[in-house]
């Protein structure tokens, strides 16, 4: 396999996936590199996010490749858990668990996938809130948190499983707007901090300002790829065009 | 603030009085009698009422067809019935009498009197209510009383006259002085209520009572009742006169008043010292042992209600308790150090090869003559095995993971020693007691079988796993297709015959596990409401950190969905304990039986049945309607239905 180099830490290789008839993944090849961010756009139903679940299995492709950390994607279990427990992941609707406190959503994964002892990971942990700016909040359960906080959460809970990428599933469509901006700050620190990213968005000022590559998604496929200078100023495709007329 | 906006300013509006015109008369216009169609109903409602009440309690209050002596004589029969006699030599005196157990039985209730004061405590339960309910409840109490006495009297009166007709009424109502002061209470209820909000005004609907003292007081009203209060039976030695006799809780019920009165004082004791306790002890560690000693607690009261604490009167053929324990220190032993290797995180795939073994053991043991308790120890010793590596890793997670086997393994022995302890309790029936304790006994065990047992129905029903989704699904739908009644013939019936010869299965023990089957089912169909209530990015979120499937359920399914089930649950328990009633079909003398059946079949309370069923259905709603009480606090304090 010519892509397979060294330093791309994400393969994807002519990626096929349906559900029942409806072919969501029509062969989506991308190679991304360590410490890239990669901003994935394209309008709702394109397969984006569907592609994104892909690379930790949360969907089974049916057809091609996707090899993650020199690690291939198949449906060996310990591979999939390993994997999962590298990449961390980001959700439109954070999917903190209601039941625990906000420490306790944080250390339960390093605890019991890490094995570490439960003093070691709740350090960790409260240096991660302190990163996103929200300490104070360690005892709080996440029905108590605004909606930006619950997601800077997430975002702490992903990044305690010190994972080598970090996917993000629309993390600010959820969000008032006044509270995107916390979000979308936390996101850059880590993008600067040298973190692999893959960032399905709407939010074009992120990809301008952040992203190394922006793919553009269609109908299950790669519409269009390339610098942001590029996508915003001369894309090519006319799907692009009318798509960033609408958006921006 | 820079946007914000200045009103100007507004004249004070006037404002409308403060309340509505109240008042007796007011209230009943405007709720009782605002239409044609309202009193048409509310005076059909009374009248109703009256019909009901008279026909099914009003016997109450006639004196010769009431036989509260039926109760009070067989206090004992109802709650235990035969149990504290004993048949080993151990507990005979010298003169040969059977020596009194029955301590067991109250020392057990103590012991949760003073675990539930200790929870009340430091789970901060109770809270307060305002005097204005609970003058509210005590003039409702007044108005029952008056209703039931002098309302059905003036209703028979008026009705008599009316139709022409002989209703009774005046005459059976006022047969005797305690009539009266029946009237008095029921106005000194009611003035009591009325002049308590009066004098409060306001400060009424502040809620500043604590529930617990009133719970409290009404706990001792009752146990001192049992000290002072008289009640007119029917005297057969004084026919000629009146025929009416006050007696003192004479015999049974009158013995117990000591007994109450210590454990109640234990348990208030208990409640003042856990709240000086709760200042010093850390909460969060007291909570924890706290839930440990509710759980030791059932087991070990049973088998302090049912076995001498000596347990060397092992009687049952072929059955050594004494190899058994070996077996079970040798299994915690070896055990523990494989499960302890297993967990080790440095173990890796080796944990595979590890379970392989013990998998090849365990199939090798049932190939050969082999005793039925190493077989499951086996089985149990290769499912720890393979849980080792997702919850063993650091020492804190190997330790707790070999605490658990550990406990286990004394799980095990301790029903082995349940089983084969020496019993000395006798066995007139098929059954080694009776009465509410033998209720409370199949109701209490049949939750603790049939919860986990649910849990793991329910989990295989939704599971993606083919051949255990099936499974549970058929078990659950063959149960669910039976009448209960069935299924407890099939216990006492069907049971002794699958249990390996020697081995002695009580028709209580069939009936437990048969009920906790069914019971089991039912529970399962609860809690896959709870699993389905789960919202998918739970799952998906849990998988994403890495955790598998088992961590995901454990950790995160199951805590969310039980707990959106408690309703359901409580609910089933209020009914899995009205149902322990349906035992005595298969002639278990448990508290219904002996109320309905064999109390007014004795010799000397004949007649006496329309009162025994009375307080026997009573006596249920107290408890259930507690239960339910107690659950809806309980659902408030978790917040079921908020997210």
């Amino acid at each position: 396999m010519t892509t397979e180099t060294d330093n791309n830490i994400i393969v994807c290789q002519d990626v096929k996936k349906w559900f029942g008839d409806f072919q969501a993944l029509k062969g989506v090849t991308i190679s991304i590199k360590e410490r890239e961010v990669v901003v994935v756009i394209g309008p709702s139903g394109s397969g984006k996010s569907t592609f994104i679940r892909c690379i930790n299995r949360l969907e089974v492709h049916q057809e091609g490749r996707i090899i993650v950390d020199g690690i291939e994607l198949s449906s060996d279990v310990r591979n999939v858990e390993k994997i999962r427990s590298e990449v961390g992941m980001v959700f439109q609707q954070f999917n903190l668990f209601p039941h625990l406190t906000v420490l306790q959503n944080i250390t339960l994964a390093p605890m019991w996938v890490r094995k570490k002892p439960r003093a070691e990971a709740e350090d960790n942990a409260m240096k991660l809130l302190e990163r996103v700016g929200i300490p104070e909040q360690a005892e709080k359960f996440p029905g108590q948190l605004s909606g930006g906080q619950q997601q800077r959460v997430a975002i702490a809970r992903s990044l305690a499983m010190e994972p080598k990428i970090m996917l993000f599933d629309e993390p600010t469509s959820a969000l008032d707007p006044e509270m995107i901006k916390e979000v979308l700050d936390v996101m850059k620190e880590l993008a600067r901090s040298g973190m692999t990213m893959i960032v399905v968005t709407h939010e074009m000022g992120f990809a301008r300002e952040v992203a190394d590559r922006v793919f553009f998604f269609d109908y299950g496929a790669i519409v269009e790829e390339g610098t942001p200078e590029h996508f915003f100023t001369s894309p090519s495709h006319d799907r692009t065009k009318l798509f960033l007329s609408q958006i921006l | 603030m820079t946007g914000r906006i200045v009103l100007p300013d507004v004249p004070e509006l006037e404002l409308a009085p403060e309340k509505p015109p109240q008042g007796i008369r007011v209230w009943m216009k405007n709720n009782l009698f605002s239409s044609w169609g309202s009193t048409v109903l509310t005076i059909g409602g009374f009248l109703l009422a009256w019909v009901l009440f008279k026909g099914l309690a009003g016997f109450v209050f006639d004196y010769s067809a009431r036989r509260w002596d039926a109760l009070t004589e067989n206090a004992k029969l109802l709650m235990v019935q035969n149990y504290p006699a004993g048949t080993s030599e151990r507990i005979v005196d010298s003169a040969g009498e059977r020596i009194n157990q029955i301590h067991r039985v109250w020392i057990s209730v103590g012991v949760v009197g003073v675990l539930t004061s200790l929870s009340l405590v430091f789970w901060r339960a109770g809270g307060h209510i305002a005097p204005r309910r609970i003058s509210k409840a005590l003039m409702t109490i007044g108005g029952v009383i008056l209703f039931t006495f002098l309302g059905i009297t003036i209703i028979d009166y008026v009705a008599g006259v009316v139709t022409g007709l002989d209703f009774g009424g005046w005459d059976w109502q006022f047969s005797g002085k305690v009539h009266l002061w029946t009237i008095v209470a029921g106005v000194a209820f009611i003035g009591a209520g009325l002049l308590a909000n009066r004098a409060l005004g306001d400060r009424a609907k502040e809620e500043t009572i604590p529930v617990l003292g009133v719970v409290g007081l009404l706990a001792a009203t009752v146990v001192g009742s049992l000290w002072i209060i008289q009640l007119p039976v029917r005297d057969p030695a004084n026919v000629a006169g009146s025929g009416v006799n006050l007696k003192l809780f004479e015999g049974i019920a009158g013995s117990t008043a000591l007994p109450w009165t210590i454990i109640l004082a234990v348990t208030i004791i208990a409640y003042l010292v856990a709240v000086w306790l709760r200042k010093v002890l850390p909460e969060a560690t007291t909570r924890r042992v706290l839930v440990l000693a509710w759980l030791l607690s059932f087991p070990l009261l049973v088998l302090a209600v049912l076995n001498d604490p000596a347990f060397d009167e092992v009687h049952a053929p072929g059955f050594d308790l004494t190899e058994y324990i070996v077996i079970a220190l040798v299994f915690l032993v070896v055990g523990g150090l494989i499960i302890a290797a297993a967990a080790h995180p440095r173990i890796g795939e080796g944990g595979a090869a590890v379970a392989g073994v013990i998998g090849l053991v365990v199939v090798a043991s049932w190939a050969v003559s082999q005793l039925m308790i190493v077989r499951l120890l086996l089985i149990a010793l290769l499912f720890f095995v393979l849980g080792a590596k997702t919850f063993g890793g650091s020492d804190a997670a190997r330790r707790r993971y070999l605490t658990a086997w550990v406990g286990f393994i004394i799980v095990i022995t301790y029903i082995l020693i349940l089983m084969k302890g020496g019993n000395t309790v006798e066995t007139q029936t098929n059954s080694p007691f009776g009465g509410f304790l033998l209720t409370v006994l199949i109701f209490v065990s049949v939750m603790l079988l049939s919860f986990p047992l649910g849990v793991v129905l329910a989990l295989g029903r939704t599971s993606t796993m083919p051949i255990f989704r099936l499974m549970s699904v058929a078990y659950i739908e063959v149960i669910r297709g039976v009448p209960l009644i069935t299924w407890l013939f099939m216990a006492v019936i069907f049971l002794p015959f699958a249990v390996p010869p020697g081995a002695d299965l009580q028709d209580v023990t069939g009936v437990i596990l048969v009920y906790s089957a069914f019971s089991a089912a039912y529970m399962a169909e609860n809690i896959r409401g709870g699993l389905q209530a789960i919202r998918a990015g739970q799952k998906e979120a849990s998988k994403a950190l890495g955790m598998t499937t088992l961590q995901t359920t454990i950790f995160i399914i199951l805590p969310q969905a039980l707990r959106t089930v408690i309703p359901a649950l409580v609910g089933q328990a209020i009914s899995t304990f009205k149902d322990t009633s349906l035992i005595g079909i298969v002639g278990l003398l448990d508290f219904l039986a002996l109320a309905e059946g064999v109390i007014p079949g004795s010799p000397g309370f004949r007649g006496s049945v329309r009162t025994t069923l009375l307080v026997a259905g009573a006596f249920y709603w107290i408890f259930t309607f507690s239960m339910s009480r107690a659950s809806q606090r309980l659902e408030k304090k978790l917040g079921v239905g908020e997210r």
